[in-house]
């Protein structure tokens, strides 16, 4: 396992891919956080987090879209599934792979804390933490389902179609359940990865949040693994 | 003929086995993904269930935003009946609105006692339902987004009002919610609710009042309704008003107090005692109701409104008019825009210039500027407008607060006066109401919605930042991502 994550996070940094994706999400962000939160002199990072989470609708798929996808075009994959690796070890290298990738973009957002102090900010350090928490949990769903998206085709642009998809359908899931409210709210909330994120964001360390996410991921990096047994099977 | 035959069959064989093989695969396959995503499910609704999720909760803000305090769960721990918590709103679509905060908080009083209930009911939904089931008298003023406090004896509206502060931004020139009360307002709530000391109004008899229990019977069931307990009383004849007054009323006296009542008046105002003073006009000088209104900062005008502005009084009788309901705290439940009552043979309200840190005087109702206070003294001029005709007064001179209104008027809350427009009930126990939420011995300091700032940031900073973070810092990891390109091309 982690031999393919080595193997993986320099393919990633081989190729510009990684760092267009952590310069544009750096550019993005900074936008928000010069214009947005230092002219209105604000302090709170948590501020900043809310409002570039979306960012990562975008970003997330292009992350994920060859990992899988470039195995079954170059046919590696069958050298994969017949090496002595098991199946979910395989899916859990390529994700953490694509998640330290997440993480080094996540770290960019250090350099922000840094000029909030030499601005004289004082954030409150709990709730930052808790916005930073909330911010990979969330980020750590959102690479699962890329990597679950590129198990499902050959295709690298399919694959970061299907996972923009879902990403988008679960951005749009806490408008539409404010809209129609009653029970079909409860169930859509039960898909609805942004409004514990908020929570986190605004003060409330939820442990059940906590434990939603990671078993969120889970449950994606599960069905990737299915996806790629399946395939494995039906292929004699 | 016999190979081809032997052929097929194996091929036919083969087809088979294989068929077999990833259908069972394909159904071992089927159940694992079932059980994985139903144990992720089951393990998510049971930590998810109220009462373990707020207790796995912590509360990262500074300052504890979304926590109760010691003195909230100790009214919590003593109570012993069933309080039921209800939001008029659907709470699912709250989102992220402040309302959101607030049912979070709410959560916890259910949490942390079996004997609160929390529900939300949409009256959009349930039309009737305030009407039929939680105000049948409308007297509570019971609105959608309201929170209705309840046990088995009485009931307490939450407006929005009551659960922010709402501060004034004189930047923005708009209404600002600046922090969050709700612990406040929901732990008093619970504790008037559930007091076993039914609050008691006494009106006084013995200077020319009016019977208010034959001639306010609307007014007194209000009450009543409200959880308190109207009783009669006369001053002189008892050596000290009684420990359970919680409201002196006078309605329309045409004496002065005597000496003796007035020391027993004050002594009562002193530790915290709330009065209600109801005065039709009249030409006898009230001296020693005076000498108490003035504790509050608040005189007789000894007069009679006539209000000149025609929008304002009724045609050709310009002693009846409607007064303005004024903005503020005390009235916001009454929605003043909309608020019609009229008033007849009013006087005005004084509000002395002697002012001190401790009075507050709050105006309640008042007329326009076009209003004349026509004299009921002989050889004194008559006023012009604006006047006051009822305010609200605070003494936090002594050791508890004491409150007071005073009304230039009776007859609007009279069963007369209320034939045709009941909405003079409504103004006086609303009044009423707001008397008591200071009398609660338990106080919650606001918790203020606190954002901490950059202190040295000018324009150079941003222009600094904008070079740095957008422009140079970006193209740095782009740029390099194209130099990785380049040179691995080549390899």
């Amino acid at each position: 396992m982690l031999a393919i994550w080595k193997r993986e996070v320099q393919a990633y940094f081989y190729q510009p891919i990684a760092y267009i994706v952590i310069g544009l999400f750096f550019l993005i962000s900074s936008i928000y956080f010069t214009f947005g939160m230092v002219a209105s002199q604000y302090a709170q990072l948590n501020v900043l987090f809310s409002s570039i989470i979306f960012i990562l609708t975008f970003v997330c798929p292009i992350l994920t879209m060859r990992i899988l996808t470039e195995d079954r075009k170059n046919g590696t994959e069958v050298l994969l599934v017949t090496s002595p690796v098991d199946v979910y070890q395989i899916v859990l290298g390529k994700f953490l792979a694509a998640f330290t990738v997440f993480l080094v973009m996540f770290a960019s957002t250090f350099i922000y804390l840094a000029i909030v102090y030499i601005l004289g900010g004082k954030p409150e350090i709990p709730r930052l933490i808790g916005g930073y928490v909330g911010f990979l949990l969330v980020g750590a769903c959102y690479v699962a389902i890329g990597v679950f998206a590129s198990s499902l085709t050959e295709n690298q642009i399919v694959a970061a179609i299907i996972s923009f998809a879902i990403l988008l359908l679960i951005n749009i899931i806490d408008p539409i359940a404010s809209f129609v409210g009653g029970f079909t709210a409860k169930v859509l909330d039960m898909f609805s990865l942004l409004s514990r994120y908020e929570d986190l964001n605004n003060g409330i360390f939820d442990i059940t949040s906590i434990i939603y996410y990671l078993s969120f991921t889970a449950v994606f990096l599960f069905l990737t693994t299915r996806v790629i047994d399946k395939r494995r099977w039906s292929q004699g | 003929m016999d190979m081809k035959d032997r052929n097929n069959g194996k091929k036919k064989n083969r087809k088979f086995s294989i068929n077999k093989r990833s259908l069972r695969f394909g159904s071992y396959s089927f159940v694992l993904t079932v059980i994985v995503i139903a144990s992720a499910i089951i393990l998510n609704a049971i930590v998810g269930a109220t009462k373990i999720r707020e207790k796995l909760k912590i509360d990262l803000t500074s300052n504890k935003l979304y926590s109760i305090t010691d003195k909230t769960l100790e009214v919590l721990k003593s109570l012993n009946e069933k309080v039921e918590i209800i939001g008029l709103f659907d709470e699912s679509k709250m989102g992220d609105s402040q309302y959101a905060q607030v049912i979070e908080f709410v959560k916890q009083y259910e949490t942390n006692s079996d004997y609160i209930d929390v529900k939300y009911v949409d009256p959009d939904k349930n039309p009737g339902y305030i009407q039929n089931e939680l105000d049948p008298e409308g007297i509570l003023g019971v609105e959608k987004y309201d929170f209705v406090v309840r046990s088995s004896k009485r009931s307490k509206v939450l407006s929005t009002y009551d659960i922010f502060d709402v501060s004034f931004s004189s930047s923005t020139y708009s209404y600002q919610v600046t922090g969050l009360n709700a612990e406040y307002a929901f732990t008093g709530a619970i504790r008037y609710v559930t007091s076993d000391n039914i609050p008691v109004i006494y009106y006084t008899e013995g200077h020319g009042e009016d019977d208010v229990k034959d001639d306010y019977s609307e007014l007194v069931s209000s009450l009543e309704l409200n959880g308190y307990r109207v009783e009669k009383i006369n001053l002189a004849s008892v050596d000290k008003i009684p420990d359970d007054a919680s409201i002196i009323l006078f309605v329309n006296p045409q004496r002065d107090l005597s000496d003796a009542e007035l020391d027993k008046l004050l002594y009562y105002m002193e530790n915290g005692g709330n009065t209600v003073f109801l005065f039709s006009p009249a030409n006898t000088k009230l001296a020693n109701f005076e000498e108490f209104l003035s504790r509050y900062n608040v005189s007789l005008g000894y007069d009679v409104i006539f209000e000149m502005a025609a929008n304002k009084a009724f045609y050709g009788q310009p002693y009846r008019f409607i007064p303005t309901v004024e903005s503020n705290s005390i009235n916001s439940v009454l929605e003043p825009d909309k608020f019609t009552m009229p008033l007849a043979y009013a006087q005005s309200i004084q509000v002395l210039k002697n002012e001190k840190d401790w009075i507050t005087v709050t105006p309640l109702l008042s007329t326009s500027s076009e209003a004349v206070g026509k004299s009921l003294f002989e050889g004194v001029e008559d006023k012009n407008g604006p006047f006051y005709v009822g305010v609200a007064g605070e003494n936090n001179g002594y050791n508890d607060t004491s409150k007071t209104i005073v009304i230039g008027n009776a007859y609007f809350v009279s069963d007369d006066g209320m034939s045709v427009y009941d909405t003079g009930k409504k103004f006086l126990v609303n009044a009423i109401n707001w008397m008591q939420d200071s009398d609660a011995d338990i106080y919650i300091p606001v918790k203020e919605y606190t954002t901490p700032r950059l202190t040295k940031v000018t324009q150079q900073t941003l222009t600094i930042l904008f070079i740095g973070l957008i422009i140079v810092v970006p193209l740095i990891i782009m740029g390099a991502g194209v130099f990785v390109w380049l040179r691995r091309r080549h390899l």
